[in-house]
């Protein structure tokens, strides 16, 4: 591929948006392209979507249910039954957002929960969260979010996978720090799904998640839409962004570093030291035949105790910026 | 004393903060908490492993620090939280703002890295990169080069290098602290953009452990372990803008990250050499220089901008598009060829600083639609370039080994550093479609990735495609099983790339048997696993139960297998060379990785039997089996391998010099907690445990166990190695035990105990086996086949570095809450 490639698609992706925004769109869309969602055009004032929703959802798309359904705009009613959840609601940001923040239009609760004059006068659960699809569920949230490092969200593999922000988020209640994730931390909530991962930390080598010094979300952006949802776009710019020593460049480089760290570190942990893929000396072996001293595990005191093992001589496995070091061995 | 004092000052704020908030009703919201402990342990071998990335000290500390404000008549808040306040693992975060409108953070997080406790050398620091000993060993028989083991020189050697550790050795740390700190601003109370900048700072700061080829001499090691210096900041900026309208959004973004090394260059001294008369080096069988040196990472800056656009169309549709480039650059000075620049006959570099230069590029794509009812399409695309800008120059490789002794090198050491680059495409989509039956899902996607490099052995292509089925057959149960099967093609291997690295005239060959350029470097059957033929198949099945908030567990099942077989078949390296032996082949076996497989298994249960109490357990057993093969030939025979033909050290056509290992590494995890309201919400029993087993096998068959005669090696061989060396152990037990209790009106007491146990057993750290032999004592260990033309005076650090330990903690700490 070359320049002329980027360039092609740059403007093709470009002339692309435009048309696409030029483009009428369908019934379903066109209310929301007039900044109003179409089950509260009806009943509701003009212009009174709240100001922070810049994708308002249509609601009776979402859940037929809410066909005929208007917006009450009055918090208090809703608190006259859900008061325990109002309570814990009061300390976090959505509180500080929707409620104090941005002079609320008594929409506080209806921005999330949809217009509620019919569960007003008949509470049941049909108009709940839990009957939307994944998608569904995430696009209420994306009202407001759909930015940031949501960018990708539509097309990353967690909401491909069933995933939707009420997986990992509860929005009620502050149980994180930050981010009202559904646990403590981040790590605790993706090991609910990605439990063999916690594994990997326990192994004798291992980045400090389980201390909490670091978290998953250290290198992944579980709202992206990259390879592993890595927070950069690859893999090796995820890790040179801590480890910015290794990046280099270099004057004499080693092609699978520059290309891919995890050709021999599995970041996730190692029963190896440095969280190298295999023990040395056989991780070299496994890609070097150079003959006489490099071939044997044995040789060359290359199994001799507190040795790396070829990195002994071999330091610069990352890059060396010795003249002579051709070799990797300065 | 700064610990001491943040407590007591803590603890006095505290109750002030919360009178602050007395007077009722206020409209701002002050809320938090403040915790104040103290900490005490017995580590019965002070092994680093307990605190590797944990401050842990008999001391009284901040364990947690947080306060809330939040203004009602306006939505401002701050928030600030903090955890073992001022030691060396500390993490301290804050924000504030107006929610949805602006908001700063700031981050600040410690990660000490203790590598080891009892580390021992003779080396003084003298300056930031400078290594000396207080004195030299004054051995006498200083050759390089072959001889007899147990001459009576070397055995006097010994017993000075014995005398010498008594005088010299001492401790060491070993330990880095890792800070980063990052503020950033965001404002988003405009229609048109919402804004973000952030400043980064990371300092890594202490020391690490490293070997030093002795003096300026490899690859001959008489290696030594250093602690290398590690002094380096990171300062970084990234500046955003973002507009997110209701049916399209851009973002731009740009980074620079500057990275500055405070020590550029390491330099250590020869513990054997004693320089002669105004000279940097020693005569020995050959000059030996009096100190090594090498450069330390480069300083280097980083660019990079982003733009990104996105849009919703038709059919409920999104299009994400983004493009990226970077720069990363570095132009340090370049040490000269050798630190006895005395040594040289031509000492001038082909140019004076090491400049080299990356671009890479990226084009991401994504579109997503539902074009029907039920059915979503994802389809992507990816394109990464590297290209390396950095200029290629004509090197010498110098050594005391492969430089004559007026400096110059042979044409074998003449070098050409390559820039390599690469560039990869990934296109694929994946269609999912809804079924009724148990609300479920079926998916099939395609992907196909395309590499292409330079200076590579191959060039790659990889087809891939996946099934995934989803279903919820009830509310309480949930089933996902995957499927991916990756067929990759190395295509035409090139296992003579690494001619293009020399740059030598044919006249400087003068008839050398082993011209690099009309031989091979590597052995032509080695298939590089990370671009050679793949086929993978990999399945996962992950099934989810749950009981409303009283009961759920999920299991999973994941397996990823790697085939690199690649069609390896018997060639001729040498044909059309003139060489007398151009006919020899190979033994067309493939050399290399040839499987990897994982297997995973894991569970995860929670129970909750009555509302005071809850009971979470997990279990994971982590599976990874690989098998390689190598061949042990002579690099001096390669293009007349029939000359040694009968030797031990033999020809690279010799099918019985191969040799077979198969590294089995496995880890079962086992946890087990509860949670126990003895008196609901107010007295509460929190105990877990833990416990993790790790361990290493290796069956290695074939030449090593025995000759290539099939003749069985003596453990003292120097080519010698066990078919199934000793299993190497991790094992980590964890058990903690914690009751909170109400002791006055908003203070929880908590008193807790933490037992530690670490085992671990590695024969790459041990000093009893049969091929390891000390000299004087663990800090300088020798190979049993007692041969020192390649080294054999090994300073070490000393024997596991980490070593196990049993550790006992207590902590008691009083938490106000306001």
């Amino acid at each position: 591929m070359n320049r002329r490639f980027f360039y092609l698609t740059t403007t093709a992706l470009t002339l692309f948006l435009g048309v696409a925004m030029a483009v009428p769109l369908d019934g379903q869309h066109r209310g929301q392209a007039l900044g109003v969602a179409a089950a509260s055009q009806a009943a509701a004032p003009a212009g009174s979507t709240s100001r922070h929703i810049r994708k308002p959802v249509d609601w009776v798309a979402l859940n037929p249910e809410f066909a005929g359904a208007t917006f009450v705009n009055d918090p208090a009613t809703c608190l006259g039954c859900h008061e325990d959840a109002g309570r814990t609601y009061d300390h976090t940001v959505h509180a500080a957002a929707l409620r104090y923040a941005q002079g609320s239009d008594g929409r506080d609760c209806e921005s999330c929960h949809g217009p509620r004059s019919e569960h007003i006068g008949e509470p049941t659960d049909v108009l709940s969260h839990e009957r939307l699809t994944p998608a569904g569920q995430s696009s209420i949230c994306l009202q407001c979010h759909d930015g940031g490092a949501r960018f990708g969200w539509k097309a990353g593999s967690h909401l491909a996978g069933d995933v939707s922000c009420m997986s990992c988020h509860v929005v009620m209640e502050k149980r994180s720090d930050r981010s009202l994730l559904a646990r403590t931390s981040s790590t605790q909530l993706c090991y609910t799904c990605h439990a063999e991962v916690r594994a990997d930390t326990m192994k004798m080598s291992h980045h400090p998640v389980r201390e909490g010094r670091m978290e998953c979300a250290s290198c992944h952006n579980a709202h992206g839409a990259t390879e592993a949802l890595l927070v950069k776009n690859t893999v090796n710019e995820t890790c040179m962004s801590c480890h910015t020593d290794k990046r280099g460049p270099f004057l004499w480089e080693h092609a699978p570093v520059r290309e891919d760290c995890t050709t021999c570190h599995t970041p996730h942990g190692s029963n190896q030291r440095f969280m190298l893929s295999n023990r040395e000396p056989f991780l070299c072996l496994a890609c070097h035949s150079y003959g006489g001293h490099i071939n044997l595990p044995r040789y060359n005191r290359t199994s001799n105790s507190y040795g790396n093992g070829c990195t002994n001589c071999h330091i610069t496995t990352h890059g060396s910026n010795h003249p002579s070091g051709a070799k990797q061995t300065r | 004393m700064k610990t001491h004092a943040l407590v007591i000052a803590a603890l006095l704020a505290a109750p002030a903060v919360a009178a602050a908030q007395q007077p009722a009703p206020s409209p701002v919201v002050v809320s938090g908490s403040i915790s104040a402990g103290t900490l005490q342990i017995d580590n019965d071998t002070n092994s680093s492993k307990l605190t590797e990335y944990r401050d842990l000290a008999d001391r009284a500390f901040v364990p947690r620090l947080t306060l809330n404000l939040l203004d009602t008549r306006n939505g401002r808040f701050a928030e600030f939280s903090g955890s073992d306040l001022s030691l060396r693992d500390q993490s301290l975060f804050a924000r504030g703002g107006v929610a949805g409108i602006w908001r700063f953070d700031v981050d600040w997080v410690d990660i000490p890295h203790d590598f080891s406790n009892k580390a021992q050398t003779p080396f003084n620091r003298r300056s930031p990169g400078l290594f000396d000993v207080p004195a030299n060993v004054p051995i006498t028989f200083k050759r390089l080069a072959t001889a007899a083991a147990d001459t009576p020189g070397v055995l006097a050697s010994d017993s000075l290098i014995a005398a010498y550790q008594t005088a010299f050795l001492h401790g060491t740390p070993l330990e880095t602290d890792n800070r980063a700190g990052r503020f950033g601003f965001q404002y988003g109370d405009w229609d048109l953009l919402k804004i973000a900048a952030s400043y980064n700072r990371r300092t890594n700061s202490g020391t690490e452990w490293a070997f030093g080829p002795i003096g300026d001499r490899p690859p001959r090691t008489l290696n030594i372990q250093v602690a290398e210096p590690v002094e380096d900041r990171t300062n970084e900026l990234t500046l955003g803008a973002e507009r997110v309208a209701e049916r399209y959004a851009f973002q731009l973004n740009y980074l620079f990250s500057d990275f500055a090394n405070q020590v550029d260059t390491l330099a250590w001294e020869n513990i054997y050499t004693t320089a002669a008369p105004d000279a940097t080096y020693d005569l020995w069988d050959r000059a030996v220089s009096t100190f090594g040196r090498r450069p330390l990472a480069p300083d280097s800056r980083y660019h990079n901008a982003m733009v990104s656009l996105g849009g919703d169309l038709p059919f409920d549709s999104r299009l994400n598009g983004t493009f990226a480039y970077g720069r990363v650059e570095q132009n340090e000075t370049l040490l000269p060829y050798s630190f006895s620049v005395d040594l040289l006959a031509n000492p001038t570099l082909p140019r004076a600083t090491a400049r080299a230069t990356i671009n890479t590029t990226q084009v991401l794509i994504d579109y997503t639609l539902n074009p029907a009812a039920r059915l979503n399409v994802r389809t992507w695309m990816r394109y990464y370039g590297l290209d390396n800008d950095t200029t290629e120059a004509n090197w010498q490789y110098v050594t005391s080994d492969t430089s004559n002794l007026n400096g110059t090198v042979s044409y074998k050491n003449k070098r050409l550093n390559l820039a390599y680059a690469t560039d990869r495409t990934n296109a694929g989509g994946e269609a999912t479609y809804r079924l009724r039956p148990w609300r479920s899902s079926i998916g099939v996607g395609y992907e196909l990735e395309a590499a292409a490099r330079e200076y590579r052995e191959a060039d790659t292509t990889e087809n891939r495609i996946s099934f995934v089925y989803r279903a919820r057959p009830t509310s309480r149960v949930s089933l996902q099983g995957r499927y991916l099967f990756g067929v990759r093609d190395g295509g035409t291997y090139d296992p003579f790339v690494t001619r293009q690295s020399y740059w030598y005239s044919p006249g400087e060959v003068s008839g050398d048997a082993d011209d690099p350029r009309r031989t091979f470097s590597n052995h032509p059957d080695m298939r590089r696993y990370d671009v050679s033929d793949r086929r993978r198949n990999q399945a996962e099945f992950r099934v989810t139960v749950t009981q409303g908030e009283m009961f759920s567990v999920s299991g999973s099942i994941r397996h990823r297998g790697d085939d690199f077989d690649s069609d390896v078949f018997p060639i001729q390296p040498l044909a059309g060379t003139g060489f007398p032996e151009e006919a020899a082949r190979t033994p067309g076996t493939q050399l290399g990785l040839l499987e990897d497989s994982r297997t995973r298994y894991a569970i995860d249960a929670f129970y909750l039997p009555v509302e005071r109490v809850s009971i979470n357990a997990f279990f994971a057993v982590d599976d990874g089996d690989s098998l390689q093969r190598n061949l042990e030939f002579n690099e001096n025979n390669k293009q007349n391998p029939g000359v040694v033909s009968t030797a031990e050290l033999g020809p690279w056509t010799r099918a019985s010099s191969q040799w077979m290992a198969g590294t089995s590494d496995r880890i079962w995890t086992v946890g087990l907690g509860s949670n126990i309201g003895i008196v609901p919400n107010r007295v509460i029993l929190n105990a877990s445990y833990t416990v993790s087993l790790g361990d290493v096998d290796i069956n290695y068959s074939g030449y090593g166990v025995t000759n290539w005669d099939g003749t069985p090696f003596p453990p003292n061989h120097q080519f010698a190695f066990p078919a199934s060396p000793p299993r190497v152990n991790q094992d980590w037990h964890v058990a903690d035990v914690r009751l909170e209790f109400p002791l006055l009106q908003r203070t929880v007491f908590t008193v807790g105990y933490t037992y530690e146990r670490y085992r671990t057993d590695d024969w790459q750290q041990a000093t009893d086996l049969p091929w390891v032999e000390s000299v004087g004592s663990e800090f300088l260990l020798r190979d049993t086949s007692r041969s020192f033309q390649w080294g054999n005076r090994l300073f070490n650090f000393g024997s596991f570095l980490a070593p196990s330990y049993d550790a006992h903690l207590g902590y008691a700490a009083f938490t106000y809450r306001f």
